[in-house]
């Protein structure tokens, strides 16, 4: 960390890649865990000592190389550094490739921080369907990135943190213009996201559909639903009194599907 | 001295219909989008592990990038060499950023000390190569994984 000051970095951040256990055999998790909040003390603490205004940063990723990691996705994270109290100070780097893993989609980890006001910075890259590893391979094509990029790029962008491309190139691509081409291409299909995903900002049909969907939050039972003071009990006497039965109105996903697709 | 991209000149913008596979058909980093540049607002970084440090080894086969600062010689002599040969691509790649791992920039020495001074030593030189090009660090990391201390864990180790 001192070494990133001193170099004027934006962010520091943590992967805990063996910070996991491969059997409960042998493991005391409970220690463990303590131990990992002691440690994240630690840093915020050594931040603040030394005067670094960059972000501290997580990274999740489920497993591999252990296979329980305690920093296993987005909301595996915050429940955690909500639970040591450090959920002002430590934000997330999220990955694609670690949101494959886990199960996820690359937006829906994204949106997760965001509805968290979580997110620190990416790690822009993509894994292979077929495999069941981190392949870290360079990003190349829109319609991957056009929802995560258009979560990000809806809530104000990406801040202090940036793209990383932890991205490798096959193993087989040995020659000197093969790093130059993976980065050119990764760029590229970000800047070609990035203008696709103006144009659907811009035109408001997915953020119009959306704040319809949830326009009742903003009427009379969703206000007082939301209100201090509401019961249990009392939106029930509610519903009887007023004979509230919803009436069930489509999710439209074809619809929203093809919509997408006009701006790839 | 860097020579090993020497036949490579720096990336432009040249637009989607160029053919020149060593130029950005759709990045241009002036362009507002948004309210913000390209460059802005996407923030672009290159790590240091993948594209500098790792030989292209997997679990069944050995290095096969064989780069001239993968040599056997002097390591601390071969990491400056991959200073070099980073910051001539930063400069011609022009993402705006770059992030590492201390052991990717710098050899372990025998012991920790004499890795932390190998470590010292190339953050010198890599601060001085920072004031003469526009890259900044984007973030710093530490690898606490490699090592065979590291083999339980860093910081959920069993023994501390």
């Amino acid at each position: 960390m001192d070494a990133t000051k001193r170099l004027g970095g934006s962010n520091y951040v943590l992967w805990g890649g063996r910070e996991g256990y491969e059997t409960i055999l042998n493991t005391n998790m409970g220690l463990e865990i303590d131990n990992l909040k002691r440690f994240l003390e630690l840093v915020v603490d050594y931040k603040h000592k030394i005067g670094f205004d960059g972000q501290i940063l997580l990274e999740p990723k489920p497993h591999e190389p252990t296979k329980h990691q305690y920093d296993f996705d987005s909301a595996s994270c915050l429940a955690f550094l909500r639970k040591a109290g450090l959920e002002n100070e430590i934000k997330l780097n999220i990955e694609a490739n670690h949101a494959t893993l886990s199960g996820h989609s690359f937006e829906h980890e994204i949106a997760y921080a965001i509805a968290n006001n979580a997110l620190g910075s990416l790690d822009i890259n993509r894994g292979d369907t077929l495999l069941g590893w981190d392949t870290d391979q360079f990003p190349n094509s829109v319609s991957e990135l056009i929802l995560p990029f258009y979560h990000l790029f809806s809530n104000g962008g990406i801040g202090k943190g940036g793209l990383n491309f932890d991205a490798k190139i096959r193993r087989q691509s040995i020659d000197p213009e093969d790093l130059f081409y993976a980065h050119i291409g990764g760029m590229d299909v970000c800047a070609k996201t990035l203008l696709a995903v103006e144009k659907m900002i811009n035109d408001k049909k997915l953020s119009d559909y959306v704040s319809k969907r949830y326009e009742d939050w903003q009427k009379d039972l969703g206000n007082f639903i939301h209100t201090k003071g509401t019961s249990l009990d009392s939106i029930h006497q509610k519903v009887l009194n007023e004979n509230i039965e919803p009436e069930p109105r489509s999710g439209n996903q074809e619809y929203l599907e093809n919509i997408l697709n006009k701006y790839l | 001295m860097s020579d090993y991209f020497k036949n490579i000149n720096e990336i432009n913008y040249e637009g989607p219909d160029s053919e020149n596979p060593l130029s950005f058909k759709y990045y241009d980093e002036n362009k507002q989008v948004l309210g913000k540049t390209m460059k802005e607002h996407l923030r672009f970084a290159t790590c240091y592990w993948h594209t500098f440090t790792w030989p292209g080894l997997d679990p069944f086969g050995g290095a096969t990038f064989e780069r001239p600062w993968m040599s056997d010689s002097d390591p601390l002599k071969m990491a400056e060499m991959k200073l070099d040969e980073a910051f001539d691509f930063f400069n011609k790649i022009k993402t705006p950023f770059f992030c590492f791992h201390d052991r990717d920039i710098a050899p372990e020495g025998s012991n920790y000390k004499e890795t932390q001074k190998n470590f010292l030593h190339i953050v010198d030189l890599m601060e001085s190569k920072m004031s003469s090009s526009k890259v900044k660090l984007l973030w710093g990391t530490a690898n606490a994984f490699s090592h065979k201390r590291y083999m339980s864990g860093a910081s959920t180790n069993p023994d501390p």
